[in-house]
């Protein structure tokens, strides 16, 4: 058989040296080039997606390939690739917001744009990379290529202060990952002498060797989620990227926190997680209300949207670590539906950035009849963050509170956690869209262009699809959480 | 036939929904189709609503499922039951006349497209609400209902000075207590939105034992109740999901929003702020009620979530009329009395869950809450023609309207009359009821909230009187001579608003004549449905008829409050600005005016705090403390760095300057290097063997690894 | 037939032979033609080597002499260090051109070669002392090679004082070994070893302390680091890069020779000593490079902490399979991207005239391909995975979790998690930042050199495996 991971892998990195070698004779060329590659792989993602689900058992692994020995005497060290129940939705999600951002990239990105596609797509294949991977080396491998076109994008295409930004985020992430691979090798050397994930999850591991390791893990996780007080690379980051990284970064690249968080932590450390589990579960509420809180104050709209991303990652990392059903599965839906509604979010106060020339709220007035078609989408987008049920949102959220109640650590304060979301998008939405115009002159604002408006709108289709046909995703989380939480009774 | 009566109660709530998705389209072809169309809608969905009446007053019951979240089997359906069948018709219909009616009210308004799918959207939700057989169906309305109220509060988002709710400058404690539409649209929507967190804490909870949202399954299987009650949790989960109806229907303590809304277009206010979404709560209460009540295995377990319920709605209708008495905007009476009015509704509800005979009660609020939707949204509409055509909203500076408008001042006599609850009009018996079924409470709390009921029925009457006495009797005031200088005449208004308000008034009048056959079908109706759908409910018969004392009672409130009313502003014999000398009067007074401090209170309370909080997080801990701590590392390794520089640099630099200095040739390098620089370097070498000598013996000596 | 015999013979007679070309040609042409023919000599040893070690290593025995032994370390670091030898050979083409008699220059280059090779198969104290002294004296002329340059000439200088004082502690060191056990062969050591009083522990102690020290300053250890970065400031950048990828490395091979080999029988406790030199230079290296104005102090810096990272694995040698497996990969690995970063050094400097690191802002459109070549070059000394200086890093860490120093681990790991602040700057300088803009020509002569170093950095980092394999059979078979 085909090995459709791999292709999906490979083909957006080598892909992206071809894009960079057009971009320098068509520009044009470029971009409907990586649009075409960024399809092909969503396409591949969805056959994936489609297999597991109809498969039922959301727990198997699927498209195994391998493993096949790397260094062959360097034992454990393999080539190890296959998709379950919670890559799945992760990859569909990243494959889907690739081709959107890259047609979102059309307007808005002006400048070298064959090195940005081509960083792009080298970004894409390793981030399929890190979501199919089942060797923690590998895994580790891919987890810092992602780094190095994200330092760049944000590094030259940035906002002002993007050198910084950039710089900040490199720094912070590496040395989160550099400690999580020295969890990993802690595992390697006192576990088991492998690092295919497997085969460490049939092992039993002492239990002081899961408390170092989930330690070192939980820093270099969480630094991607990112929990507080790991998380001041975000804003910046954010803030000073351009839009449609800004999309990746929140969508994706967050995701691979939370990734790690079920696959290592829950999965390899399950006594660990188990023992320890309310110390996330604390860390997790705080990150929730800690987010929302200074969301709150914010001016500029970009870092606003940027720590509500913290907020509902708070609410991820607590979903997980209460080990039930609904808590892994509402947590796998709801990075899900956050990643898509974050992404719109993100697209748009882009575009609000380039039509109005300010992202600062106080300065946005009266967006509703200068920009209806942008404030329009900016209300859904907001309602699709806030959880009103028109959106699947409302769904993972719901999944999120039934965890806190079936979990008896008292984390059901956490579910009022969901007004205070609503209380800041409420709140910006009223001092943007909904306020009066001020100065006339400026009224005459260009909307965004059809073409952006569909682009958009995109973005909303599998929020709605899933609110209707729920079980198009829950149907394989669930069964992976039953399972791995089997795993941890046993 | 059977399977396409199935497919009604779909559609009734789906109609709207399309309609509201179709109005952009309609709006690009041409905006009268684009109103027409809207209007048509809705009255498709009233006609599908009513077809269903027949079967249902036949106490039938139509349930149709479809799965839903199969991972969770939940499924989603419709429930079509005498209840929500009658509930859906009101809403329904009502929102059919206000539709028409805001033909003419909106009429020339700027992006109606908004207005029109908003309303459409809103009356899909509504009837979802009333129709849905579960409750997580139910809560996706709750929420729609919630956010297009948000949206057509502040549908005047320019927030004009003229669409202020309030009077501008009037502050509490330095809060001002004038809101814009947009300010006030937020409000009502975070407040509703406190209610539904906690409504949906509560729906959880339950889920989580009982295992179904279906209500059905909820009343067959009464086994989760016990398991709750086991826990303890039973009145707590009880009272949760009450919370979600104090937040809907504007209880105390979550009252205050709706006051505010009046911000909205009069029409808005009329549908959602009076017949319809304030009513939702009270139909969730008529929904769950008996399902708890049911589901209890003792009446102690239940009494004590009856009597909070009985309790708050009791408080907020004295709490609400006392403020209507002294409001000073038409509409804000009348928004004060809806919430005082749902304040009987609630009441009537407790009393049913606390006295031996359930119906009584649940028929008594359930009447109320059909004539208070008629007569209240009637209300609305002509308060809307008023300040139409006077251009003010404010009650003193109208007066004397009754030559000028004869038709709205016949209609809105009746309705308020009936408000008041003058005989032989529909709010009189259904507020009779109410009372009556107050006294059937077995509790102590019987009498006392009896009284109380009976007195706030009086204000009722009294500010009803006063507000027709300021409108339309006595002479004009100077700002409608102003205005008549203007050139604006004081004119009737329009049909397409008259003959809806209009046909509500002789609704009202109807269903007063016929007052106590009305009641009892309903309660014959209505009993039926419990008794087949709950085994716990104990129905006595036939209905309880006309109770001497409660008949009493609020027939003197009328009387009292009418005359006092009456002497003030209908006849003007007194002057009201004499009794307001009176301090206690006064002082009163003054206290209602400001919302008896509960909003200031909040604000300082809620608003505040969490902004003040969330300041002082970001500045202290995230400027502050992280983002210091990851800065400091950088430049604290980078300093250190800097100081090796510093060290290595002087050796080499100074070395280089100092050739350069001398000349270039290599004995002049020698010299240099001999005068000293490379002796260090030397020293250094070693220096580093000796340390090294010096911890290897001693690792020698202390035995380590050796 | 043994291959140390072999390079005797091709590289020296080469080495003898280029001076001559002096006599013969024209002065433009001798310098092209000296690089010409010892570039071959260089290859025809390289391939002898890849021979030996690829197509046979099996029937390798060990050598019919005591002085050297024949076997897979030896070829190991021969392999490397020639490889180094070659690339500088090939830059220095473009590097050196029309300088004052270049064929001595290349002449030298080959001799230092031959030494480190030599040094990398001798097993007999005489020997080493001697390959020692072949490897080092070219080193000290090249250093000093540009003769109006102060600076060089002051390197030059310093490194021949430090240089000596090492020797010098290096014959000390072995005469006492050879005082205490009659033999300077290590193997012949390790057997007359049972005869040792006990009485002489202090001074075999001394004896290994003084070879340390010896061994140290090539290896650019701290305390024995001082001359490193006026040296390597000072010399002829190719030099700098010869110096710090090759003559290092050779150091390494004599010190896992002598330390894994003969010492251990002096039942010494030496692990917490390196172990305690390896954290110095790691974290000196990594806070001195970090605020560096000029690229070749940086890299100076930066090769001491790399120095630490192997000293990791000489601490774990007896300990874990990995120590020095774990060494041998980091000393090939680091020997490419050090010879590449001084090599993007030279070329710069070369083009720009400047060693400053702020020469170095928006050289990404200014020199394009260096630039490019340069990114993967300190990723991969930053250790960022799929590039072959994570490989390396990653085996020498997990060597020293499992020989039990875990902290010493930790103290790495944070160490190239902090060292990834000053590569990122280059790259942060080179892309992010705006500097001239006028286009520098790029020699094609650097271009292939710095795109085989890239192919290599990168072939090894995506298939680590053969090199790895290498490495292990070479530790296997070391007695």
């Amino acid at each position: 058989m085909i090995p459709i991971l791999s292709i999906m892998i490979f083909v957006p990195i080598i892909a992206a040296i071809l894009v960079y070698f057009i971009g320098r004779y068509s520009i044009k060329g470029a971009r409907i080039f990586a649009l075409i590659v960024s399809t092909i792989i969503l396409l591949f993602a969805l056959y994936s997606y489609a297999r597991v689900l109809e498969s039922g058992a959301g727990q198997d692994i699927l498209f195994e390939e391998g493993p096949w020995d790397w260094i062959p005497t360097f034992s454990g060290v393999d080539y190890h690739l296959g998709i379950d129940g919670l890559s799945a939705p992760l990859i569909l999600v990243s494959a889907f917001l690739t081709v959107l951002v890259v047609l979102g990239s059309w307007e808005l990105i002006q400048t070298r744009q064959g090195l940005y596609y081509a960083l792009i797509l080298l970004f894409a294949g390793s981030v399929i990379g890190v979501f199919t991977s089942l060797n923690l080396l590998l895994f580790y491998v891919f987890w810092e290529i992602v780094l190095i076109p994200m330092f760049f994008l944000i590094g030259i295409w940035g906002g002002s202060r993007r050198k910084y930004a950039s710089m900040k985020f490199l720094l912070f992430t590496y040395v989160g990952s550099i400690i999580m691979l020295l969890g990993f090798i802690i595992l390697y050397i006192f576990a088991a002498p492998t690092f295919d994930i497997k085969d460490l999850s049939i092992v039993q591991i002492p239990f002081w060797v899961q408390t170092i390791v989930s330690i070192a893990t939980f820093i270099g996780f969480g630094v991607k989620l990112p929990v507080v007080p790991f998380h001041t690379w975000l804003p910046d980051a954010h803030v000073e990227a351009p839009a449609p990284i800004s999309v990746l970064l929140a969508g994706v690249l967050l995701k691979m926190g939370g990734y790690g968080f079920i696959r290592v932590n829950v999965t390899l450390l399950p006594e660990a997680s188990a023992e320890y589990g309310w110390i996330f579960i604390i860390i997790g509420i705080f990150t929730m209300f800690y987010g929302a809180l200074v969301a709150l104050i914010q001016k500029d709209l970009k870092r606003m949207i940027a720590l509500t991303s913290i907020n509902h990652m708070g609410f991820v990392l607590l979903g997980i670590f209460t080990l039930n059903l609904y808590g892994i599965s509402g947590a796998i839906f709801q990075m899900f539906n956050h990643a898509v509604a974050i992404g719109l979010l993100f697209m748009l106060s882009g575009y609000i950035h380039e039509q109005t020339g300010t992202r600062e709220i106080p300065l946005l007035k009266g967006l509703k009849d200068k920009i209806p078609r942008t404030s329009t989408l900016l209300v859904l987008a907001s309602m699709a963050g806030m959880g009103v049920p028109i959106f699947a949102s409302f769904l993972s959220e719901y999944m999120g509170n039934l965890m806190e109640l079936k979990d008896s650590k008292g984390a059901s304060i956490a579910s009022f956690n969901s007004t205070i979301p609503t209380k800041y998008k409420i709140w910006m939405l009223r001092r943007t869209v909904m306020s009066p115009v001020e100065n006339k002159e400026s009224n005459h604002l260009h909307d965004i262009k059809t073409f952006s408006l569909i682009h958009l709108t995109l973005y909303l289709i599998p929020l709605v699809i899933l609110l209707i046909m729920p079980w198009l995703i829950l149907n394989m989380t669930d069964q992976f959480a039953e399972s791995l939480i089997s795993l941890i009774g046993r | 036939m059977i399977q396409l009566l199935e497919t009604i109660p779909w559609l009734v709530w789906l109609v709207p929904i399309i309609g509201a998705l179709l109005t952009p389209i309609l709006a690009s072809i041409n905006h009268k189709i684009r109103d027409y169309g809207a209007c048509l809608f809705t009255l498709v969905s009233a006609i599908l609503a009513s077809l269903l009446l027949p079967a249902a007053l036949k106490g039938e019951t139509i349930h149709n499922q479809i799965p839903w979240i199969t991972a969770l089997n939940i499924k989603a359906g419709v429930l079509a039951d005498p209840l929500s069948v009658i509930m859906a018709n009101v809403v329904a219909w009502l929102s059919f006349l206000i539709m028409i009616y805001s033909l003419g009210y909106m009429h020339g308004e700027h992006n109606l497209t908004r207005f029109w799918f908003f309303m459409n959207f809103f009356i899909g939700n509504m009837l979802l609400i009333v129709l849905s057989d579960n409750f997580l169906q139910l809560f996706f309305g709750w929420e729609g209902v919630g956010l297009c109220s948000y949206a057509l509060i502040g549908f005047w988002h320019n927030d004009e000075i003229k669409n202020y709710v309030g009077t501008p400058g009037q502050t509490t404690w330095g809060l001002s207590q004038a809101y814009s539409p947009s300010q006030a649209g937020m409000k009502a929507f975070i407040m509703t939105k406190i209610g539904d967190v906690s409504f949906l804490i509560g729906l959880l909870i339950l889920y989580y034992y009982a295992g179904t949202f279906d209500f059905i399954e909820l009343g067959e299987k009464t086994g989760w109740g016990k398991e709750i009650a086991s826990i303890g949790l039973f009145v707590p989960v009880a009272v949760l999901i009450f919370g979600g109806a104090i937040g809907k229907s504007a209880q105390f303590p979550l009252h205050e929003w709706l006051p505010d809304a009046m911000a909205g277009p009069t029409a808005v206010s009329a549908l959602i702020h009076a017949a319809t979404m304030v009513k939702a709560g009270v139909f969730l209460v008529a929904r769950v009620g008996p399902i708890f009540y049911n589901a209890a295995a003792t009446a102690e377990q239940i009494s004590p979530l009856f009597i909070t319920i009985a309790s708050i709605g009791i408080l907020t209708a004295f709490l609400a009329a006392t403020q209507a008495a002294v409001a000073k905007e038409v509409k804000k009476v009348l928004a004060y009395s809806t919430v005082s009015q749902i304040g009987f509704m609630m009441l009537g509800l407790g009393a049913a869950g606390l006295s031996e005979d359930f119906t009584s009660g649940y028929t008594a609020s359930f009447f109320h809450l059909i004539s208070h939707a008629i007569f209240k949204a009637s209300l609305f509409m002509c308060a809307g023609a008023l300040i139409h055509s006077t251009g003010t909203k404010y009650l003193n500076e109208m007066g004397g309207l009754k030559k000028y408008m004869k038709y709205t001042f016949i209609s809105m006599f009746i309705v308020s009359a009936s408000l008041a609850g003058v005989p032989f009009l529909s709010g009189f018996w259904s507020k009779d009821a109410i009372l009556s079924a107050t006294l059937q409470m077995e509790s102590s709390l019987a009498t006392p909230f009896f009284i109380l009921a009976v007195i706030t029925a009086l204000i009722t009457a009294f500010y009803s009187f006063r507000m027709i006495g300021l409108v339309f009797f006595g002479n004009k005031s100077e700002h409608l001579e102003k205005r008549e200088k203007q050139g604006h005449s004081i004119h009737e208004s329009s049909k397409v608003m008259l003959i809806p308000y209009s046909i509500l008034a002789a609704v009202t009048i109807l269903i007063g004549l016929v007052g106590l056959l009305f009641e009892e079908s309903l309660h014959s109706v209505l009993s039926i449905n419990l008794e087949e759908k709950f085994v716990n409910i104990h129905i006595v018969e036939e209905a309880s008829g006309i109770n001497s004392i409660a008949l009493l009672g609020s027939l003197t409130a009328v009387g009292v409050g009418g005359l006092v009313a009456y002497y003030y502003y209908i006849s003007r014999k007194g002057d009201t600005n004499v009794i307001l000398k009176n301090k206690l009067i006064g002082g009163l007074c003054r206290f209602f005016e400001n919302r008896w401090y509960i909003n200031a209170i909040y604000y300082k309370i809620f608003v505040n705090s969490t902004l003040v909080l969330s300041k002082s997080v970001f500045r202290t801990l995230e400027l502050g403390i992280i983002d210091k701590i990851s800065m400091s590392i950088a430049s604290g390794s980078i300093a250190f760095s800097n100081l090796g520089r510093k060290f290595d640099s002087n050796i080499i630099d100074g070395v280089s300057n100092g050739i350069s200095n001398i000349s270039q040739n290599l004995s002049a390098v020698f010299r240099k290097i001999q005068t000293g620089i490379t002796e260090e370097y030397v020293f250094m070498y070693i220096a580093g063997i000796i340390v090294l000598a010096l911890l290897f013996f001693y690792m020698l000596i202390m035995g380590i690894g050796v | 037939m043994d291959t140390p015999i072999l390079l005797i013979l091709i590289l020296g007679s080469t080495a003898l032979i280029i001076p001559a070309i002096n006599l013969i040609l024209k002065r433009e042409k001798q310098g092209k033609a000296a690089a010409v023919i010892s570039i071959i000599s260089l290859s025809l040893s390289l391939l002898l080597i890849i021979y030996q070690s690829v197509l046979t290593p099996l029937d390798l025995k060990p050598s019919s002499s005591l002085l050297f032994r024949n076997d897979l370390m030896g070829l190991f670091f021969a392999f490397s260090v020639i490889i180094v030898s070659l690339f500088v050979t090939i830059a220095s083409l473009d590097y050196m051109k029309n300088q004052p008699n270049e064929s001595v220059y290349y002449s030298l280059i080959l001799f230092t070669s031959l030494g480190m090779s030599l040094l990398a198969f001798s097993v007999d104290l005489i020997l080493i002392a001697v390959s020692w002294e072949l490897m080092s004296i070219p080193t000290y002329i090249l250093t000093g090679f540009k003769k109006q340059d102060s600076k060089s000439n002051e390197a030059a200088i310093k490194y021949f004082i430090m240089g000596s004082l090492s020797t010098g502690a290096i014959l000390y060191g072995i005469s006492l070994v050879y005082g205490m056990t009659g033999t300077t062969n290590l193997f012949r050591i390790v057997e007359e070893s049972g005869r040792i009083a006990n009485d002489f522990y202090p001074m075999g102690i001394l004896a290994m302390l003084l070879l340390v020290a010896g061994f140290g300053m090539k290896m650019s250890i701290v305390p024995f680091h001082a001359w490193i970065p006026d040296t390597y400031e000072g010399a002829p950048t190719t030099i700098s890069a010869l110096l710090s990828a090759g003559t290092k490395k050779s150091a390494f091979v004599i010190a896992i020779r002598v330390f894994v080999i003969a010492l251990p029988v002096l039942q010494l406790d030496w692990q917490l000593t390196f172990a305690i030199l390896s954290l110095l230079s790691m974290t000196f290296g990594n806070i001195a490079a970090l605020t560096q104005k000029k690229i070749t102090r940086m890299l100076a810096y930066s090769s001491i902490a790399q120095a630490g990272y192997m000293l990791i694995g000489l601490t774990v040698a007896l300990k874990s399979d990995f120590g020095l497996t774990g060494v041998l990969f980091h000393v090939f690995t680091h020997a490419i991207m050090q010879t590449g970063a001084f090599l993007v050094a030279a070329v710069v400097a070369k083009n720009i005239g400047s060693v400053d690191l702020d020469s170095y802002k928006g050289l990404g459109s200014r020199m394009p391909f260096t630039s490019f070549t340069f990114i993967f070059i300190l990723l991969a000394l930053a250790g960022v995975p799929p590039l072959n200086g994570f490989w390396s890093k990653l085996v020498l860490f997990t060597g020293a979790i499992d020989g039990g120093f875990t902290w010493l681990a930790i103290a790495g790991l944070l160490n190239s998690a902090f060292s990834v602040g000053y590569y990122a700057w280059i790259i942060k300088r080179m892309y992010l930042d705006e500097g001239e803009i006028t286009k520098v020509n790029e020699s094609s002569i650097f271009k292939v050199v710095l795109i085989s170093i890239t192919i290599i950095i990168v072939i090894t980092g995506i298939f680590p495996g053969p090199i790895y394999e290498f490495a292990r059979l070479a530790v296997a078979n070391l007695n």
